[in-house]
């Protein structure tokens, strides 16, 4: 449907009164977010057709733009039944947020997305959004694949690495600005993004039928599943209960509450080392307990460890035990330390890795190895035609499980899939 | 769209303790990933349950915010509390889902 400029109050009056859903765009000359709207604007006009998009020009009917409330250009306002609406968007206006309140306002879907039955349809629809993911879609959308990418963490794991030393350009960063800027480049090239979790798949004769957790469904020709892993449990009787009462996962989430007080690591690999470096700044001390005798990882962190007074490494032992009721109060340990087997300490951060979650790979009809990695070859592809999967949950990149090896599955799965495409085309 | 509210030191008794409805208070920081997965569900519920529940947030990074947060025994976050009163009556500890979160609120609520 065509844009009607309003040139007058009584024009505006009068089309307030003959549409049940309008929508008025204010804007100014030499205003680029305004500019950045307009092609926007223009494709809701096509997408909602029983809503009436108009534009003023905000200088030229001012009364009426102050009448309104309206001080900024741009700025969008709805009218429902002649009434406004209490939702309103200005500055920098993004796709979604009119979308959303579009469909709000209307009760239609977008058209131009989703089919009649409300599901979208697309080539290839990437689950996560880490760092395999956002790499995958940052390929995806500079081949001008149909994509859409689905998850809940932008930056995935990364996000709880408190410092990364080890990804080129970056000297020094925090896994959260990292994320930050994986994102916004993905944000930039205009992906579209689903902030939910993939609850369901199911196999037809076009592809995949995905449901979101949102309740969304993704009708796709192709899959690249990039979900990650997750923490693994100790799997002590009393755990659960002491999640978040001492007992945590994410170091870099909780250190800071256990400002002054004693902690324990439990584990050794490199996201162990980096716990301990980072609890040693926040608490009295750290005891690191684990099962083998030398840790593991990159030499650089364990040897800040041997360094740091407050860190001490209880070799050969393992958490057989969790004390407390309400209240971590210490970890049961398998051989006796400093003569005690319980070792008193406020918090216990657990990091002896992480797993693929078996639900989502289950339902594809993935085949994994002995540790439930699904396996992949050379160019990311499965057992399953039309899946390919990449970053920490195949058992590809040698088993290295790392932000770059991650970024770097991500790129050959989009690559391969866009050949994958264009063949079928 | 949102209507979480944001809470401070200076406003979590007027807003919290002494709200006529009850109120969920996510105990949050920047620093913590799944509290930015949470936060998205929480500006949905809030819409959702708007006129039933009142949803506020309290960043527990600022140091003006550390005595509530020791108050409440937050040693995990994101933690949500579920305020009737001025009492907590329920804590929802981790990031959940919004369908399961809604769900268990709507049974707390006996909505
Ligand atoms: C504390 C810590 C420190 C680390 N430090 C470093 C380091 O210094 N250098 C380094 O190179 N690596 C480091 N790593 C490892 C690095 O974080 C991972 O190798 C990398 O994040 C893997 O990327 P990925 O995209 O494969 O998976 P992930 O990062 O795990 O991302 C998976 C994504 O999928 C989403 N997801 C899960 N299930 C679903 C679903 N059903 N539907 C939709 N989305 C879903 C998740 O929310 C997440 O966003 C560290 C890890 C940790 C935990």
């Amino acid at each position: 449907m065509e844009i009607q400029y309003i040139k007058s109050a009584e024009e505006f009056e009068q089309i307030k009164k003959e549409n049940e859903f309008l929508v008025v765009d204010f804007f100014s000359e030499d205003c680029p977010p305004c500019e950045k709207l307009a092609p926007i604007y223009e494709k809701m006009a096509t997408i909602f057709p029983t809503v009436k998009f108009t534009k003023i020009f905000r200088q030229g009917l001012r009364p009426l733009a102050e009448l309104l409330g309206v001080s900024g250009s741009p700025t969008v306002v709805f009218f429902k039944s002649g009434a406004i609406q209490e939702e309103r968007l200005s500055g920098e206006i993004k796709e979604n947020d009119l979308v959303f309140i579009l469909e709000k306002l209307s009760g239609a879907s977008a058209e131009e997305i989703k089919t009649e039955d409300g599901v979208r349809k697309t080539d290839l629809c990437i689950i996560g959004n880490g760092p395999a993911g956002i790499t995958a879609a940052i390929y995806a959308a500079r081949y001008k694949v149909d994509q859409i990418m689905v998850g809940d963490l932008a930056g995935g794991l990364m996000t709880s690495s408190h410092k990364i030393c080890n990804f080129p350009s970056q000297t020094e960063i925090s896994g959260m600005e990292l994320s930050q800027m994986m994102a916004d480049q993905v944000n930039a090239l205009e992906v579209p993004q689903i902030n939910a979790r993939i609850s369901k798949v199911e196999k037809n004769s076009t592809g995949y039928l995905l449901e979101t957790t949102n309740g969304d469904q993704i009708q796709t020709k192709t899959v690249l599943l990039t979900a990650g892993t997750k923490h693994r449990h100790l799997g002590l009787p009393n755990e659960e209960d002491l999640v978040g009462r001492g007992v945590s996962y994410c170091a870099t989430c909780d250190g800071a509450f256990f400002n002054n007080k004693t902690v324990a690591v439990i584990g050794g690999s490199d996201t162990a080392n980096t716990a301990s470096l980072y609890l040693a700044q926040v608490a009295n001390k750290v005891y690191q307990v684990y099962r083998k005798g030398a840790l593991r990882g990159e030499t650089a962190w364990i040897d800040q460890i041997k360094e740091n007074n407050k860190i001490q490494v209880i070799y050969n032992t393992e958490v057989i035990g969790l004390s407390g009721e309400n209240q971590l109060e210490g970890v049961v340990l398998s051989t006796p330390f400093e003569g005690n087997t319980v070792l008193k300490v406020d918090g216990a951060f657990v990091e002896i890795g992480s797993e693929p979650d078996l639900s989502l790979i289950n339902q594809l009809g993935l085949a994994t190895d002995e540790g439930n990695y699904v396996i992949t070859a050379k160019d990311q592809t499965t057992n399953q035609s039309g899946v390919w999967a990449a970053g920490d949950i195949t058992n590809g990149s040698n088993n290295f499980r790392q932000i770059i090896t991650a970024c770097s599955e991500g790129a050959i799965a989009a690559q391969n899939i866009f050949e994958y495409l264009q063949r079928k085309k | 769209m949102s209507k979480v509210i944001t809470l401070t030191d200076a406003t979590f008794e007027a807003e919290v303790l002494n709200s006529e409805l009850p109120v969920l208070v996510d105990f949050w920081a920047p620093w913590c990933g799944p509290c930015r997965m949470m936060a998205p569900v929480l500006d949905e519920l809030s819409l959702a349950f708007d006129g039933k529940l009142k949803i506020a947030k309290l960043d527990v990074e600022n140091p003006a915010h550390q005595g509530l947060a020791s108050t409440y025994r937050i040693q995990s976050i994101p933690a949500l509390k579920l305020f009737k009163g001025g009492q907590v009556v329920k804590e929802y500890l981790g990031y959940r889902e919004k369908a399961m979160l809604g769900a268990e609120l709507v049974q707390e609520l006996d909505i």
